[in-house]
């Protein structure tokens, strides 16, 4: 459930934009295909977990790797938690800042964010997880009411014809959802804390089946009411969507799925705080909480208004950057682990 | 001069705190039963002189304790006395009761009393009364003279005879003034302790039905019940309510919250995580949820362990409507709760902020009659809370032929007065006014408090940051919501996390013959309340009347 939250909050809003751009009318083509990329992650993430089951990414990189090498990739993924909980800060407070409140300067925003994360993150995963449980229904009722009211408006031709520029297309557009859907290697650094890991598995297999279908027809949705190239233009066309549907008396939808949408950013950006902090603590041995939530509201408050300028370029370094380095970590860097382990493992059955 | 009374002061404290501390080694071991004193008692004398001089010397200066002497009637003529708290014994259970059956001449009834047997036969054979102790120490005396016992003391004798005689003043059953209700019974707790124990034991006549006693308070020795049915009740809770009822050590108990501040599972926290009630037949249904109640004498408000989060909104009167009826009534309550929390700050965050989001008529009317105002809708609203809290307050600490003046100042005056005047707007009146009749159907008082905070530190939010303000606010009371726990119940038990068993009684009330299963929140081994498929069922065509 946590993780559909997680993922689900900043897909939701960017993916639409961005696969579109890419490839135009069969974009949601290319949503579905992200999801085969996010259950082999989580396969991934599995297989680690069940090796070892008491311990988290961050700690058997030491080791499997010795201590330096071990040391520098555990640092490399504390680095992709953190750039992507920066990035998933700094969406918001652009979103925010665009859409309801222009004159309140990002800092401001990003920094109460990332207080209110951190406050959940220092209680910790429990918690967090309850928050997400709670407010799944509202998230998940959102998306599946403004599908449904888009419906009624749908044009299914304007998804036509299909594969018009054969797979290329529809396979690098699939590549930012898939990174996106891919965060679901966080899995990794919580298998530790979980009572029933296997459960985990199961609704993390749940959760992506979900978003993968949600999207799906998200942007299928979104294409078939204003046509392949509209979607591509905007910064939100899912907003855009939910501001075009008028359901009788009930207009302007969209605040409504704004303000849940932030409650599920919220979610979203203390788990990573959370992880980030579990994180320091294993690579460094620190233990003061108050150091390490303070060093990371201040380093996330400021470096959140660094790396984009505006949010053509938040969306343009998401589609063109962002899914290699991701990629990295997401499929790389635990595959290699794995196959490491497996290698080891297996030297380490036979000398017994 | 002030120096030296402070200082002398200060002395007194600490004489008196070294006096405190004596009875309290003493109390330490809670558990054991009240009134035995294990440390080093002053046993009673022999000497029937030395006991009367000791009682009369610890009651000096206590108008209220009577001493009775008298000769009871035998060849010996053996001297007695006994000593009671006259406020606290029924004189005609003392009169008609104890001292008829001791001074009538014994040898008609064929017993023979000496100095030797005196105690006993008068305990086993004269006596009438039920309730008969015997005790060898004087704060053992002591105590129980204090709890509303008499003190029988016998000439020759090194032990004292103990007849319960409680009564004195109490007030009488009555209908609960805090959680009326229009369909259900209509006694409520009182303050006497045995009268709730009664209430209690009237509606669950089992013997699984337990009162685990204990006392609290050096000075106030206050008796607490942890009351649970054994079975339905998880016994690690019981287990855990008695030890952190334990863990006390205060000098008096003169309400539930002194026991219910320091049993909660946080330091600090908005919402209530102990409910109470006045009414007998909740407290019975949630001791039947396996619940545990916590009975303090001189409170007519028993405690409840655990609760949850929806508690705030359930009333008796659920269980005893229709459940269509009752469910509706509960959604009700939930938006006034919604509302009573969100409305005013809703309405500060889109006027101030986000006003495309007004319907365009409303935006003109709005716009007109905000014209011209000096405040700001943000400060308007503060303001005009806050007035009404102070009216409320007003209004419950004064006499209610007085409230009655006060309502008609604030109501009429103030709020009609304000916009003709053109201090405020009237859409700040409404809002208040609907927010306030909003707070008032939260059938929990204590929970009404926390919303009043939250309101307010809601209405600020929306007033610096708008709809983004009202949102990080809700988030920040979920997390705390998420993170409290009620003797290790998850507060937001049926919610989060998820027990769709639990549902059925939640926002909506099932029928009973689909409540089938007691709340999983509570544990308990006991699940079912009953078998399954028990509801009506029409009768079959062609049976009956043939």
């Amino acid at each position: 459930m946590i993780f559909l939250v997680t993922i689900m909050s900043t897909a939701v809003l960017f993916i639409p934009s961005i696969t579109v751009e890419k490839a135009k009318q069969c974009a949601w083509l290319a949503v579905l295909l992200s999801m085969s990329a996010g259950l082999i992650c989580l396969g991934l993430a599995n297989a680690l977990g069940k090796r070892f089951p008491q311990q988290t990414l961050v700690q058997y990189c030491e080791l499997l790797l010795g201590k330096y090498i071990g040391k520098a990739v555990a640092v490399g993924f504390f680095l992709y938690l953190f750039v992507v909980n920066n990035i998933v800060t700094r969406e918001f407070s652009d979103y925010i800042s665009i859409v309801l409140m222009p004159e309140t300067p990002i800092m401001v925003l990003n920094g109460l964010l990332a207080v209110i994360a951190v406050y959940a993150a220092a209680k910790g995963l429990e918690v967090i997880a309850r928050v997400a449980q709670f407010i799944l229904p509202l998230f998940l009722g959102s998306i599946i009411i403004i599908i449904g009211l888009g419906l009624l408006e749908a044009q299914p031709g304007k998804l036509l014809p299909l594969l018009e520029n054969g797979p290329g297309p529809v396979i690098s557009g699939a590549l930012e959802p898939a990174t996106l859907i891919g965060q679901i290697i966080i899995l990794t650094m919580i298998f530790p804390m979980i009572n029933l890991p296997q459960r985990a598995v199961k609704e993390g297999i749940i959760a992506i089946v979900w978003i993968g279908v949600l999207l799906t027809s998200l942007t299928a949705v979104t294409i078939s009411v204003f046509g392949p190239i509209l979607p591509g233009d905007q910064l939100f066309p899912f907003v855009t969507l939910a501001k075009h549907i008028k359901f009788t008396t009930i207009q302007r939808l969209e605040f409504l799925v704004i303000f849940i949408w932030v409650s599920g950013i919220v979610v979203k950006v203390s788990i990573f705080f959370y992880l980030e902090s579990v994180a320091i603590k294993q690579i460094f041995g620190l233990q003061n909480n108050i150091i390490i939530f303070g060093f990371l509201i201040v380093s996330h408050t400021l470096l959140s208004t660094l790396p984009f300028n505006n949010p053509q370029e938040t969306n343009f370094v998401l589609s063109n950057f962002w899914p290699p380095f991701a990629l990295v970590f997401e499929f790389f860097v635990p595959a290699g682990l794995l196959a490491i382990a497996i290698i080891r493992g297996k030297k380490v059955v036979l000398r017994k | 001069m002030l120096k030296r009374f402070w200082r002398q002061a200060v002395e007194q404290g600490k004489v008196q705190s070294s006096d405190k501390a004596q009875p309290s080694d003493k109390t330490q071991p809670q558990d054991k039963a009240p009134g035995h004193q294990p440390q080093a008692p002053q046993p009673l004398s022999v000497n029937y002189d030395a006991n009367l001089q000791a009682l009369r010397q610890i009651f000096n200066l206590c108008p209220d304790i009577v001493f009775h002497e008298f000769i009871i009637n035998s060849e010996e003529g053996i001297r007695a006395f006994i000593v009671y708290a006259s406020s606290l014994c029924d004189h005609r259970t003392i009169g008609d009761q104890l001292m008829k059956s001791i001074l009538p001449d014994s040898t008609q009834k064929g017993v023979k009393i000496t100095k030797a047997n005196a105690v006993e036969v008068l305990k086993e054979k004269l006596i009438s009364l039920a309730e008969v102790d015997i005790v060898g120490d004087l704060q053992g005396v002591e105590d129980k003279v204090l709890q509303g016992n008499a003190a029988l003391l016998v000439e020759g004798s090194a032990q004292a005879i103990i007849a319960n005689a409680r009564g004195g003043e109490k007030r009488a059953i009555s209908e609960p003034d805090t959680e009326p209700s229009i369909r259900g019974p209509k006694d409520g707790f009182v303050e006497d302790f045995e009268t709730n124990m009664t209430l209690i034991r009237r509606r669950i006549k089992t013997s699984r039905l337990k009162f685990m006693i204990t006392e609290k308070g050096k000075l106030t020795k206050t008796k607490i019940a942890i009351c649970y049915i054994e079975g339905v009740a998880n016994p690690q809770v019981v287990d855990e309510v008695r030890q952190r009822i334990e863990r006390i050590n205060n000098d008096s108990v003169l309400e539930g919250n002194y026991i219910e501040e320091n049993i909660m599972d946080e330091k600090f926290s908005l919402f209530p995580l102990i409910q109470y009630t006045e009414r007998p037949d909740k407290a019975c249904s949630c001791l039947l949820q396996g619940r545990v109640l916590i009975l303090i004498e001189n409170s007519n408000m028993p405690l409840i362990v655990p609760t949850t989060f929806i508690a705030m909104l359930q009333a008796a009167e659920d269980y005893y409507h229709n459940s269509l009826a009752a469910s509706t009534i509960r959604i009700l309550r939930f938006i006034a709760l919604n509302m009573a929390l969100l409305l005013p700050a809703v309405t500060v965050a889109v006027f101030s902020f986000h006003q495309e989001l007004l319907p365009p008529p409303l935006v003109s009317t709005v716009a007109g009659a905000r014209q011209g105002l000096p405040l700001s809708i943000s400060l308007e609203i503060i303001l005009f809370e806050f007035t009404f809290e102070l009216l409320r307050e007003a209004g419950v600490r004064l006499p209610k032929t007085i409230g009655q003046a006060i309502s008609t100042v604030g109501g009429l005056v103030i709020g009609d007065a304000a916009v003709n005047a053109g201090v405020v707007s009237p859409i700040s009146v409404i809002v208040v006014a609907i927010t306030a009749i909003a707070s008032f159907s939260v059938p929990n008082f204590e929970a009404a408090f926390s919303l009043r905070i939250l309101r307010f530190s809601l209405i600020l939010a929306a007033s610096v940051l708008g709809g983004i303000g009202i949102v990080f606010g809700l988030m920040i009371i979920l997390i705390h919501l998420c993170s409290l726990r009620s003797f290790g119940v998850p507060y937001l038990a049926p919610f989060a996390p998820l027990i769709v068993r639990d549902l059925k009684d939640s926002i909506v009330r099932v029928p009973w013959w689909a409540l089938n299963k007691r709340p999983r929140t509570n544990r308990t081994p006991n699940v079912y309340r009953k078998g399954k498929a028990q509801g009506p069922r029409k009768p079959k065509k062609g049976g009956g009347q043939s």
